[in-house]
């Protein structure tokens, strides 16, 4: 096999900060070589660099044999390098044609000929084995099957070489084996795919070759057929992974959240909750699986009163908390990790000992009569650092200085310290690194042991697995199942989170 | 990222100090974009200049003077910056003051009989309970409705001012008649003079101190913790259980109230009676103190002082080389947009300094 790209030496900051060192990668004709590394480990920079987004501050880069000198995302195209970003760049209005040759200039002429643009599109579609109908809206299509708009979109402008940016996050696990069946076919017929991914399964299952990333550098490139996924492991984040210690009995008491037919309307009068209803008990986790958009963000914040239910009741303790407000249920100590730091979980101005103190403010011993005492607020953000190993420069150092794992970190340990009844954890881990996201489960585990009831809601099917003692899945809303967690198939709750009962 | 701690302290060091030279530039920079306006009319800039700065500093009294002129502006520097820490943009400092003059007048003229402390300190209550009212109608319009309480403060300005030009007109025109003025509030009304022989009132010595305490409860207590947290981010705040609409309505209410206390310094210490068009811009001279300060209380009252010094030395610069004092307000408005522009390049120019440091390295 030929090589197709060469990255040399590739290096790209940001401040300080080196996204990219010295990173070399080379890309075969017909493979598909995953790029591995954890969040922010320099992964999508080196994409959006060879997708001409960003201009690199050293190196070069050889497409074909050719030198190439990136201004714009157009010149990629033109050359034949496609990228599929996680989130797709399509109008959801117009049709599948429509999106497909948006903005081509291919035609010539006023009149766009449909009909010799759909058996062309469709013979490429049929190639790939990928069914796609062009009439349809798509904003009408699944996630999977937009992905699929996108593929086809990429290969109708002459791709070559594909860039996928985590395809398989946003699909059930029945979708992603059959993007797998349709990238294995591309590869075969001489196309080639780089995988971003953050997966070792998948790098496994479905590359020929992987290249992984850390702290921006390139720690390994190695055939997968050499390798293992603990070793993988290894080269991405320098140490191995520590299994996570699990009292071997806990009890599971009393039920804390009862759940009774809870239903949610949005502004458009919209059902984003349907009928739900759920128990969590004193010392066990229960997992809610599901794609995003489901309705996990309404379930939280209907539960922690930052939004209002339209009927049914939550009752928490066997008290009904239904109309309470946010202010009276964080009374109540409920702790709550929220989906989104930024916006929710933290003050990104305020200093780490600030952020430590955001719900219990105005309490003693913080507060001495009017005043704060800040050796008390300095002594605990001190025990919470340590405690938590929150890496920052300092308890003073402000929240938006510090990285997404010891971000979360913060959250973690001001929701958990305190020990509340109920713990309600929404993707603990996103955007988090593997240090970190071990880190979070061990203490998630931790609070369960401790007599918690948590309610955990997670995209990833791995976590909601790893964790839970009892699954719940998500669609459109609703509940469609519930399983003790040795009835775990991965199979069928894939299924359910597609809608399938 | 692989920074140590100790790096990081001396790096963050570097950019406090852009923090406080920026608002420095800006003053200079405007001076030096005055002095091409003071060419074109055919001035020496440097000899203009001279009179600006200096020429307060002649006389006892002119410096005096200095201090007198940004008293007002101080507090309502202040009350800028309270909203302003809230995540508000209070622009009805001025109407505010006017309120809070309205009611220090009236307690002056009613009460002026009474002991010096006893009837000042009910003149800076009335002026207190009534800029927070100014405040707290736009505040809980804005808690409850979630009317722009930009638009709201600004219109109340023009009531406050219509109905001070009413009351001086007619209900409380004085008793000869004869000026739209009310009479002189009662002697012992009056705020003492610190330094004899000038116009410096202790409403000055008022001010710093309540700007010490502007910056104790913002900082020190919970109160003013959680007023900055539903600054920074109100999604966050709301999260963590504070409400919303009731911080946006105490800090406006606070934040007339300090206007108030401006309306009160104003009457009490130099006018001693109300007239038309009192003290007019000082509210929004005020907005200018806290941009320049970066909505910080010691920032506020350190630019106040600059405002004050430039308002009157624009007049012995007058006097002396025949500019019109209004070239001053242009200078002032260039240094706010200069400040706003140097502000919005810090982070550029932060990103840029972090770069440098790399390469060298």
């Amino acid at each position: 096999m030929n090589t197709i790209l060469r990255m040399v030496s590739i290096s790209k900051y940001f401040g300080t900060l080196a996204a990219n060192e010295d990173v070399n990668l080379e890309v075969k004709k017909g493979e598909i070589h995953s790029l591995l590394g954890e969040n922010g480990a320099g992964k999508s920079t080196l994409m959006n660099v060879l997708y001409g987004l960003y201009q690199p501050d050293k190196g070069e880069i050889f497409f074909e044999d050719k030198k190439l000198n990136l201004r714009s995302s157009k010149d990629a195209i033109d050359l034949g390098i496609g990228m599929i970003h996680q989130h797709f760049m399509l109008v959801p209005v117009h049709t599948v044609l429509e999106n497909i040759i948006m903005g081509m200039g291919k035609e010539k002429g006023l009149v766009i000929k449909e009909e010799k643009l759909k058996k062309e599109i469709s013979e490429i579609a049929k190639k790939y084995g990928m069914e796609i109908s062009l009439d349809s809206k798509v904003g009408n299509l699944s996630v999977g099957q937009q992905q699929r708009v996108e593929i086809v979109k990429a290969l109708y402008r002459g791709a070559k070489l594909l860039i996928m940016d985590e395809p398989t996050a946003v699909l059930t696990p029945q979708e992603t084996e059959e993007l797998f069946t349709t990238l294995k076919i591309m590869a075969e017929d001489g196309m080639s795919i780089i995988l971003i991914t953050h997966k070792l399964k998948e790098v496994m299952f479905v590359c020929d070759r992987v290249t992984v990333l850390r702290d921006g550098k390139v720690t390994k490139t190695i055939d997968t057929k050499d390798t293992n996924e603990l070793e993988l492991a290894r080269f991405m984040i320098g140490r191995e992974l520590m299994p996570i210690e699990r009292k071997q009995e806990y009890k599971v008491g009393e039920p804390i959240l009862e759940i009774e037919s809870l239903s949610h309307e949005g502004e458009k009068g919209e059902k984003s909750l349907n009928d739900i209803s759920l128990t969590v008990n004193s010392g066990e986790v229960l997992g809610i699986a599901g794609v995003d958009g489901n309705g996990q963000k309404e379930l939280a914040e209907v539960i922690v009163g930052l939004m209002k239910a339209s009927s049914g009741t939550i009752l928490l303790d066997g008290k009904d908390i239904t109309e309470n407000t946010i202010e009276e249920i964080v009374k109540m100590g409920v702790g709550y990790i929220p989906e989104d730091r930024h916006k929710r979980g933290l003050i990104l101005d305020f200093s780490v000992s600030e952020n430590l103190i955001l719900k219990d403010y105005y309490k003693k011993p913080y507060r001495k009569t009017l005043f704060f005492d800040f050796n008390v607020i300095n002594k605990h953000a001190d025990d919470m650092i340590s405690k938590y190993s929150i890496k920052t420069p300092g308890r003073h150092a402000e929240a938006k200085k510090l990285s997404g794992g010891n971000q979360q970190k913060v959250v973690v340990a001001r929701e958990i310290h305190k020990l509340p009844k109920l713990l309600i954890a929404v993707q603990p881990t996103r955007g988090v690194d593997i240090g970190a996201t071990e880190f979070i489960h061990q203490e998630i585990i931790k609070a369960k042991e401790d007599g918690a009831a948590v309610l955990l809601i997670s995209t990833e099917l791995s976590e909601i697995n790893y964790l839970s003692d009892r699954i719940a899945v998500i669609y459109k809303g609703g509940i469609v199942g519930e399983m003790d967690k040795s009835d775990f198939d991965e199979n069928r709750i894939g299924l359910m989170m597609a809608g399938a009962n | 990222m692989q920074t140590k701690g100790g790096e990081m302290v001396k790096k963050f060091d570097i950019f406090q100090l852009l923090k406080i030279l920026i608002p420095i530039a800006a003053v200079f920079l405007a001076l030096l974009l005055g002095s091409v306006l003071l060419l074109f009319i055919d001035v020496n800039p440097l000899e203009a200049y001279r009179y600006l700065i200096f020429g307060n500093f002649t006389n006892k009294y002119n410096t005096a003077e200095i201090f007198v002129k940004s008293t007002p502006i101080i507090l309502t520097g202040l009350a800028f910056t309270f909203a302003f820490r809230t995540g508000l943009f209070n622009i009805g400092g001025e109407g505010q003051m006017f309120a809070g003059a309205m009611a220090a007048v009236f307690v002056g003229l009613k009460t002026g009989h009474l002991s010096p402390f006893l009837t000042i300190s009910l003149s800076l209550i009335g002026a207190i309970i009534a800029g927070a009212i100014w405040g707290l109608i736009p505040g809980f319009l804005k808690g409850i409705f979630g009317s722009s309480e930009i638009i709201v403060t600004i219109m109340f300005n023009y009531v406050a001012l219509y109905l001070i030009s009413y009351l001086v007109d007619k209900p409380l025109r004085e008793s000869i008649g004869f000026y739209p003025q009310t009479d002189l509030i009662g002697k012992n009304a009056f705020l003492p003079y610190v330094v004899p022989n000038t116009r410096l009132h202790i409403g000055f010595v008022i001010a710093v101190i309540i700007s010490i305490i502007v910056y104790i409860i913002l900082w020190k207590t919970p109160f003013g913790y959680r007023l900055r947290a539903v600054g920074f981010n109100p999604d966050g705040a709301e999260y963590s259980g504070m409400s919303i609409k009731k911080s946006i309505i105490i800090s406006m209410a606070i934040s007339g109230a300090l206007a108030g206390v401006a309306g009160f310094t104003e009457i009490n210490g130099i006018h001693h009676r109300l007239l038309d068009n009192f003290s007019k811009n000082v509210g929004f001279d005020g907005i200018a103190a806290a941009l320049l300060g970066s909505a910080n209380p010691a920032g506020v009252v350190v630019s106040s002082i600059l405002l004050g010094m430039l308002q009157t030395g624009s007049n012995s610069m007058q006097r002396g080389v025949g500019v019109p004092a209004n070239i001053v307000s242009i200078i002032q408005a260039m240094i706010i947009i200069l400040v706003l522009a140097g502000n919005m390049l810090r982070p550029k120019l932060e990103l840029y300094m972090r770069r440098k440091e790399k390469v060298i390295e």
